[in-house]
């Protein structure tokens, strides 16, 4: 007797569905064979595009975190170790290796140095100069200090006091600064807050020569008008009498040293940093993909499969640079 | 794998210097990021088109490879920029 095979139409609500096992999955994404056309399922350019949204979103993840400030500080906390002693000690190193002299605090620029990276905070910018026109010359002339030279640093989420330097030191104009000779005074402030949703710490340097002028602590209201700096982080003033305002800042912090330190996170501590929240998962996701190629040719070349695909090699040599890039990228930006 | 070195060993020597080029400007571009994601965009650029004249000059190109060293360039490149944000 013949053997009836059943035959189900393409609507019929009985077709037997076929079940994939997790098994079955995971040897369709990483073991080369008939199913996957010989390559793969994760290095197919469709799942491999995929994988740029998965990236994609999983980037938008840590940073929709942001927008939940309370969670945030709990979770990512701030991410700067910086430590305003030490970007003094470490300013005046470089100032030493010249054979320089070494800056002294001044009350005063501590005092404009807070108020501009305050200024940053409430106004919500990134910048020398404020979208208003605010320089950062107004800040010493409001802290009451009359200067020869000025100029000023800045300086955001940096992870530690010398790879804030040495991006300093890199920068021919920051380092200009830091190794001018005419500047024989420092303010130093470093701020925690939030910048366009993000929790950022702001370091600021306000470096500047006293000028030979009196103070006189008056409310006049006489126009200041200071004149365009060459560059836009250092200004010069000819010293002569000139009236100023001279507002007292009561939102200094003093340290030991009579710097200024902004306010700390809410957590006091880092449960994880953004930035190493981000290259982890990055890096996972390199990880992932050079095994896959690598275990990849390993089957291919044991089980003699003919099959015309990219070059693996020269995809984990890309992946590799890549993971390398990552493990060894740090953050913090300063305004060129 | 040593075979296909040893026959696309022109292709791999640039590619490496070119990786290792790259590799060296990233970092000293630090902290400049908007030239950091220049020069990964530039990277991707470099690679999708390395794939093809490997690929070309060896008879051996189809559509999926093609598409395969897009998406891995993309992958790469938005992997670079996105750490730099």
């Amino acid at each position: 007797m013949p053997r009836v095979r059943k035959k189900y139409s393409a609507k019929s609500r009985y077709r037997p569905k076929k079940k994939i096992s997790f098994k079955d999955y995971l040897n369709n994404l990483f073991l080369p064979g008939k199913k996957n056309r010989y390559r793969p399922q994760l290095l197919h350019p469709e799942t491999l595009m995929v994988l740029s949204f998965v990236v994609l979103g999983g980037f938008s993840l840590f940073n929709a975190i942001r927008f939940f400030p309370s969670l945030a500080d709990k979770i990512l906390g701030f991410a700067s170790n910086i430590d305003v002693n030490r970007v003094l000690v470490a300013t005046n190193e470089e100032r030493a290796r010249l054979g320089l002299e070494p800056l002294q605090i001044n009350e005063k620029l501590n005092q404009a140095a807070l108020a501009k990276a305050q200024h940053m905070f409430s106004e919500q910018y990134w910048a020398h100069s404020s979208p208003e026109g605010v320089q950062p010359w107004n800040f010493i002339k409001n802290a009451g200090y009359v200067y020869k030279y000025a100029g000023e640093n800045l300086a955001r989420d940096f992870d530690s006091t010398g790879e804030m330097m040495v991006a300093w030191m890199n920068s021919p104009t920051h380092k200009e600064n830091v190794i001018n000779p005419n500047f024989t005074q420092i303010g130093l402030a470093v701020v925690n807050g939030t910048l366009s949703g993000f929790n950022t710490t702001l370091v600021v340097q306000m470096f500047a020569a006293p000028g030979a002028v009196e103070f006189k602590q008056s409310a006049s209201k006489e126009s200041y008008t200071l004149p365009a700096p060459a560059d836009s982080s250092v200004g010069e003033i000819p010293t002569e009498n000139i009236e100023i305002d001279v507002v007292e800042s009561d939102l200094a912090k003093v340290g030991e040293l009579g710097m200024v330190e902004g306010e700390r996170s809410v957590s006091g501590r880092i449960l994880f940093s953004p930035i190493y929240l981000t290259k982890t998962f990055f890096l996972l996701v390199v990880v992932l993909i050079i095994l896959t190629l690598i275990y990849d040719a390993f089957i291919s070349k044991n089980r003699r499969y003919q099959r015309v695909v990219g070059q693996n090699f020269a995809h984990i040599m890309l992946f590799l640079t890549v993971g390398f890039l990552l493990i060894l990228f740090r953050g913090g930006t300063i305004i060129p | 794998m040593p075979k296909l070195l040893k026959k696309h060993r022109l292709a791999f020597l640039i590619l490496f210097l070119a990786l290792a080029v790259f590799a060296f400007f990233f970092s000293r571009f630090w902290p400049n990021k908007m030239l950091q994601r220049y020069l990964a965009v530039g990277m991707g650029t470099f690679y999708f088109f390395w794939g093809l004249i490997t690929h070309v000059k060896s008879t051996k190109i189809t559509s999926d490879i093609v598409f395969e060293y897009l998406a891995m360039s993309m992958l790469a490149v938005l992997l670079l920029i996105l750490i730099t944000l």
